[in-house]
């Protein structure tokens, strides 16, 4: 296509870089925090030992019930003449923790959320316990409104397409889909083509289609058949592949108009 | 008027017309633009007119005033309403038949003065609803 002696860029695979670094980054600033935190307060705060410095840290940044430095800066106010300014640096690393622990936790959830795929497990219950499921195999201008009068009708159907790039149609209209090449027994089966009783190849060519045919007969023997071809010579062969009907849209379109002039000149 | 229906296109459609209307013992004459297909037309017996059946001029060479219907095959609407316009002024009582594939134009066709008008997709969906529905 275009640019084949550019150079090509590395693929980053973030997926698998940016957590294991951003993990340990935000370790590392809530260790650091922590340990300067501390130093500051027994700096403050002389009397007590670093101890006592760490303990009331770690309850105030991490809100572990407990007496936390304020105590401990008040019960000192007057002794050694520390004010509310030594609360300060305590104040700010506990800002930055609570960010950095609850981006962590936020990301972790999206992460969690991102992964579980709701809309394909939903679309595979849907499969599994609609009691009747149509499947139609290949998305194009046939499917599109075969789709629509299936909706209107509220009869439930599956959509099949290799093209992953209708995926924001089918969201879009709300349709069950599966993305995969129909001509596979797998995809099918995925499609639910054991317990649907029937499937429509509606592609626009007849090659993808009788070939869909012979792996949709052969996976179930019982299963209605329908399928699109664009020339009449091609109804033959799909009968004897194991169609039960197979439409030409044309040839229909051409017999209807006949007809109406038949009629229409008696 | 005789029993002649014109045919415009030999696609797939005008070709089952033809067909069908030919097994009705009527007189089909075929317009078409493709000069190669004139021989193999004509062996499928029937008559044939090689030229634009958009014109005015191919309409008329087709004796248009004295056929009892015409039908618009091209398989691009905006021809086969060009050919509904020009054979409604040409001969108003001509019955005029039609394929579309936008189903958003049809109100033209008719406005045009298309008797029939049929979508091949939408014909092909309701074959499809009535097996279903069997």
């Amino acid at each position: 296509m275009n640019g084949d002696n550019l150079p090509r860029a590395k693929p980053i695979n973030l997926q698998e870089k940016i957590p294991i670094n951003y993990i340990t980054f935000l370790i590392i600033i809530v260790i650091l925090a922590s340990i300067i935190t501390t130093l500051v307060l027994k700096n403050l705060v002389q009397h007590i030992s670093y101890y006592a410095a760490a303990y009331f840290t770690i309850t105030t940044l991490f809100d572990v019930v407990g007496v936390d430095a304020a105590a401990i800066v008040f019960s000192s106010l007057h002794t050694s003449g520390i004010g509310f300014e030594t609360l300060f640096p305590i104040l700010i690393a506990d800002g930055i923790i609570k960010i950095v622990i609850l981006g962590f936790v936020l990301a972790g959830v999206v992460d969690l959320i991102t992964n579980i795929h709701i809309r394909e497990h939903l679309i595979k219950f849907r499969i599994k316990h609609s009691k009747e499921i149509i499947i139609i195999a290949g998305y194009g201008v046939l499917s599109e409104k075969l789709c629509d009068m299936f909706s209107l009708k509220k009869i439930n159907f599956v959509v099949i397409d290799s093209h992953t790039e209708k995926r924001d149609i089918f969201l879009s209209k709300g349709y069950n889909y599966v993305f995969g090449n129909f001509t596979e027994s797998r995809v099918l089966e995925e499609a639910g083509i054991n317990k649907s009783n029937t499937i429509i190849f509606a592609t626009s060519s007849d090659f993808e289609n009788i070939l869909g045919v012979m792996v949709a007969r052969d996976t179930n023997s019982q299963i209605k058949i329908i399928a699109r071809a664009a020339e009449e010579s091609t109804i033959e062969k799909m009968h004897y592949v194991g169609a039960n009907l197979c439409v030409v849209p044309e040839t229909v379109s051409g017999f209807n108009i006949a007809n109406a002039i038949i009629k229409g000149l008696r | 008027m005789d029993n002649r229906v014109i045919v415009c296109g030999f696609g797939a459609v005008g070709r089952k017309v033809a067909d069908v209307l030919k097994d009705h013992d009527m007189k089909v004459l075929v317009i078409e633009l493709d000069p190669f297909q004139k021989d193999n037309i004509r062996e499928l017996g029937y008559d044939v007119l090689i030229g634009d059946a958009t014109s005015a001029q191919t309409l008329k060479k087709a004796n248009i005033k004295t056929a009892r219907a015409i039908v618009a095959a091209i398989d691009n609407d905006a021809k086969n309403l060009f050919i509904v316009l020009t054979a409604h002024q040409l001969n108003n009582d001509i019955f005029i038949a039609t394929r579309t594939k936008d189903e958003m134009v049809t109100e033209k066709f008719i406005e045009a003065g298309a008797n029939y008008i049929v979508n091949s997709l939408k014909s092909a969906t309701n074959e499809i609803m009535n097996e279903l529905l069997k």
